[in-house]
């Protein structure tokens, strides 16, 4: 297995004094090569902080980034192997779209003219390609982003927030974009976002930062099934709520009077939720499994995360 | 490889700062823009009007070496180095007003980065005033034949070799100079982060090495009774002013401070400390560069 990206404490304050503001905490995060992993967050949660960090953008108050297995503040170089898309794209905006990628490969040292058509082609925005920056629309400075990210054919790509002004047909494009780069041409990508439909239905992995600190981690699948919930309609229903209750968290959907609760439980629990209303002589009418969105999910960590800190 | 490598990066930041025509037109190519239009007004006025001939036969014309020299040490002047300061602004805050800083950092080190850009300024200022030499030697030409006067050319192989070595050690003088001054402009911008704000911070800088730093000397002799103005010959400014008091009338700048006399450094002393400087300015440019978080 080879390790993409690895972080260890990496933590971050801007400021000093009264005005210190923790912008990252104790981050650990391992991302295995060859998956599409989302980092999750609100607006401010320390995503893009934790981005600049592991490029070498910002130094770290404490803590490493590794970028496959090597510590990028001495080896600086790991990082030809990434390319990114860090908050936006962000062009030289008196050149065309052409130019600022020859501009860009040339900084890198490996400029191909071939290569920078064929990516300006694949991202849309061939028949513009001489039309300065400024005058781009925000939907094509992403795409040109993204072929900035791509120029170099790196291993890993790194984007934050990269459907961003992007409109429906152009987020549906990026999501297969990025699903193609990693099933077919075998990449790593790291998805900041705080669009959890795109997470989810791209993403592998995902990681839940709130307030700075990652406060979950995991497969997609396997978090969401820990929160799945069973919807029940049984007669007498307040009957069969508080019998559960004593198990499981119920709690009794819609407005008075209630037709059915809900019960926070995995799928394979239903069969012994089922026995137990029946031994009780419940009438069971209706069972359905059903598993939480992601934004759901999303929302009932950060909000649990917050109510900790808070007591 | 590694040199293609090198001037791969040095062809990409020429694209960029070429790409900024505006800039590069008003801040860069005005010089040579300007020394065309000054000669060829010159002599237009020689060919049509016999007052000109006449005032310009008693001022004589220098001869072509002195021409081609000549030119070398307007970017050393207050104006010109404004106008460096303002283009090196331009190049440094140019990549945090337009954000581009996060995609040229992550592949390369920072070091170069910044090297590259002095080098690529300093080609640049290097082109026009070649250019700027070249057009006033060749103006100073034409007006020389109108006017019939000996523009020195029946000796010029005899003069090759020390021209040469002049015209070398005075772009030498005139690089150095813009490194120091782009190095304030560098600094200011890193600061400010922004073009405008450091043209400001940077002119600032400039006028504290070559005024404020007098009048705090005089400041300190005044309150504390301590004369700091030896350090004075050791700042960029007045190194400059004593190499070109060297070459133009092979003596050093002498300068009296509270009544005392001061002789000035050997031509040597001076050319060592304003290569210092800049080699000094440069370096702390790099240095604080590397320290610093890019989080626009």
């Amino acid at each position: 297995m080879t390790v993409a990206i690895q972080l260890q404490g990496l933590t971050k304050h801007f400021g000093r004094w009264k005005k210190r503001i923790v912008a990252v905490k104790d981050a650990d995060l391992t991302v295995e090569a060859g998956q599409v992993y989302g980092f999750l967050g609100p607006n401010g949660a320390g995503k893009t902080t934790t981005i600049r960090m592991m490029l070498d953008l910002i130094r770290p108050t404490e803590g490493t980034a590794h970028i496959f297995g090597k510590n990028i503040r001495q080896n600086h170089e790991v990082l030809r192997r990434v390319g990114a898309l860090v908050e936006g794209a962000k062009f030289y905006p008196y050149l065309s779209g052409r130019k600022n990628l020859e501009v860009l490969a040339r900084t890198n040292g490996n400029y191909d003219k071939q290569r920078v058509m064929r990516l300006l082609e694949q991202v849309g925005l061939a028949a513009r390609a001489n039309q300065r920056y400024k005058g781009y629309s925000t939907g094509m400075k992403q795409r040109l982003g993204l072929a900035a990210a791509l120029l170099h054919d790196p291993e890993l790509i790194i984007l934050d927030e990269p459907t961003n002004g992007l409109d429906p047909a152009g987020i549906q494009e990026m999501r297969t974009f990025i699903r193609d780069l990693v099933h077919q041409h075998g990449k790593t990508v790291f998805l900041s976002s705080h669009m959890l439909n795109e997470v989810e239905q791209v993403c592998d992995r995902v990681a839940i930062i709130n307030k700075g600190e990652i406060i979950r981690e995991g497969a997609v699948s396997v978090l969401l099934e820990t929160q799945a919930r069973v919807r029940i309609q049984a007669q007498p229903l307040e009957k069969a709520a508080s019998l559960l209750q004593e198990r499981w968290q119920v709690s009794l959907n819609g407005e008075q009077p209630h037709t059915t609760f809900v019960v926070e439980s995995a799928a394979d629990e239903v069969p012994h939720i089922v026995r137990r209303l029946v031994e009780n002589d419940i009438d069971v009418y209706e069972v359905t499994s059903y598993r939480q969105s992601l934004e759901a999910f999303f929302l009932t960590v950060t909000h649990d995360n917050e109510k900790e800190k808070t007591s | 490889m590694m040199a293609l490598n090198l001037f791969q990066l040095f062809r990409g930041e020429w694209l960029k700062i070429a790409g900024n025509r505006w800039v590069v037109i008003f801040l860069i190519w005005i010089f040579p823009a300007a020394m065309l239009l000054v000669g060829v007004a010159a002599i237009l006025f020689a060919l049509l009007t016999e007052d000109f001939r006449e005032a310009q036969r008693l001022t004589g014309v220098a001869p072509w070496n002195e021409s081609l020299l000549s030119t070398w040490d307007i970017v050393n002047n207050q104006i010109g180095r404004w106008v460096i300061l303002a283009f090196t602004a331009n190049i440094f805050a140019g990549e945090y007003t337009h954000g581009t800083w996060k995609n040229l950092i992550i592949h390369r080190r920072r070091v170069t980065l910044i090297i590259n850009k002095f080098v690529t300024l300093a080609v640049f200022v290097t082109a026009a005033f070649v250019a700027v030499s070249i057009i006033n030697g060749i103006a100073s030409g034409i007006l020389a034949s109108i006017l019939d006067i000996d523009y020195g050319l029946s000796n010029a192989g005899a003069v090759m070799g020390e021209f040469i070595k002049d015209y070398l050690l005075q772009m030498f003088i005139t690089l150095t100079g813009t490194f120091i001054v782009a190095s304030f402009a560098a600094l200011a911008a890193m600061i400010t982060r922004n073009v405008l704000a450091s043209v400001i911070v940077g002119v600032i800088i400039n006028m504290v090495e070559t005024v404020g730093v007098v009048f705090f000397f005089g400041l300190v002799d005044w309150l504390l009774k301590i004369n700091l103005f030896e350090l004075y010959r050791y700042l960029p400014t007045y190194s400059l002013e004593n190499i070109n008091s060297w070459i133009g009338f092979s003596r050093g700048l002498d300068t009296s401070f509270a009544g005392q006399e001061y002789i000035a450094p050997s031509l040597e002393m001076s050319l060592l400390v304003v290569v210092l400087w800049a080699f000094g300015l440069v370096a702390l440019t790099a240095y604080l560069f590397q320290r610093q978080d890019i989080s626009s």
